[in-house]
């Protein structure tokens, strides 16, 4: 059943985002997503392992639906909110899609926890925000860095 | 604790240095890559064994086999990623150089996979890895997979580097 949901909501965000024109430049979208994976794998083994801050559900469908949240929905999330980024050109508009990105990323993990996918050790929404903050800025400037190289 | 230290400062953290002192010295090759697909090969090599190991090594209910000294994620561990962008960015390297066509192809990716799998070897033996549940002929098609993937990969992003080059010139 979870795993349903999250590839039914990934699948059509996934689709809404290949369907709309977009500003980033495709070396852009697979910078980014390489990024965001690169930074959320370590960060994630850290909580789950190491602090025990979170468990992962040992069932296999609820594995699975972890893997294509992280894998998928996570980066897919953050591009979208890039591309929103690319259409406004007020700092104070960057900053609150920035802040709302990092909202809605906070709001999924709290859905994993909320179905079972993840389960709650210790964990607390300031942990939630310091970790999607990491895990969107970090990727935000060296986007920006690496915008600047290709164009 | 956040990142955990070797028990032991043996083999295995040797190796994975010499790995990153070699990573490093790539940076003196000729260039034959454009730069900005070379970052994205660079991350790739960096990510893909990244995501392997995070989802059927580390995390997984499966606890396919082990890395570095224990079940924690180590500083060796994070160190251990950059051995592998030898292995990524050289193969696109010699890929570009050669250019091999049609059955040529098959052969250098079928080089490559042995290659591979002859270092995956030394590294078992080195105790980088240890076993649980997988094993050494389960490499072999899945570097086969890998490789071909890669390179496929990069001709994908060869193709856009090409069309935003002719873009700019009809400008």
């Amino acid at each position: 059943m979870n795993i349903s949901i999250i590839s039914f909501v990934t699948l059509l965000i996934l689709i809404c985002f290949c369907v709309t024109p977009k500003k980033m430049h495709i070396f852009e979208i697979i910078f980014i997503l390489l990024v965001v994976w690169l930074l959320d794998h370590p960060i994630s083994w850290i909580i789950y392992v190491n602090l025990s801050l979170i468990k992962v559900s040992t069932n296999l469908g609820d594995f699975w639906a972890e893997v294509f949240d992280r894998l998928v929905l996570l980066p897919l999330l953050i591009m979208v909110f890039f591309e929103v980024i690319l259409r406004s050109n007020r700092t104070a508009t960057k900053c609150i899609i920035l802040c709302v990105g990092i909202l809605i990323l906070v709001l999924d993990e709290y859905a994993l926890l909320k179905m079972g996918v993840l389960e709650n050790v210790n964990w607390n929404i300031f942990y939630s925000l310091i970790e999607k903050g990491f895990v969107v800025l970090v990727p935000y400037f060296l986007w920006g860095r690496y915008r600047r190289k290709i164009f | 604790m956040f990142l955990y230290l070797p028990k032991h400062f043996d083999q295995n953290e040797w190796f994975i240095v010499i790995g990153l002192f070699l990573s490093i010295l790539l940076v003196r090759l000729p260039k034959r890559i454009p730069t900005e697909v070379s970052y994205l090969i660079v991350l790739l090599s960096l990510a893909i064994p990244n995501i392997i190991d995070h989802s059927i090594a580390a995390i997984s209910p499966y606890d396919a086999y082990r890395i570095n000294d224990s079940e924690k994620y180590e500083l060796f561990d994070v160190l251990l990623s950059g051995v592998y962008v030898p292995f990524g960015y050289l193969c696109v390297y010699f890929y570009e150089w050669l250019r091999p066509k049609k059955m040529m192809t098959v052969l250098y990716i079928l080089s490559w996979d042995l290659f591979a799998i002859f270092f995956e070897f030394v590294i078992v033996r080195l105790h980088v890895f240890t076993y649980h549940g997988w094993s050494l002929s389960y490499s072999f098609p899945t570097y086969l997979l890998v490789i071909s993937l890669f390179l496929l990969y990069y001709e994908f992003l060869l193709f856009h580097y090409k069309k935003k080059g002719e873009i700019r010139t009809s400008l």
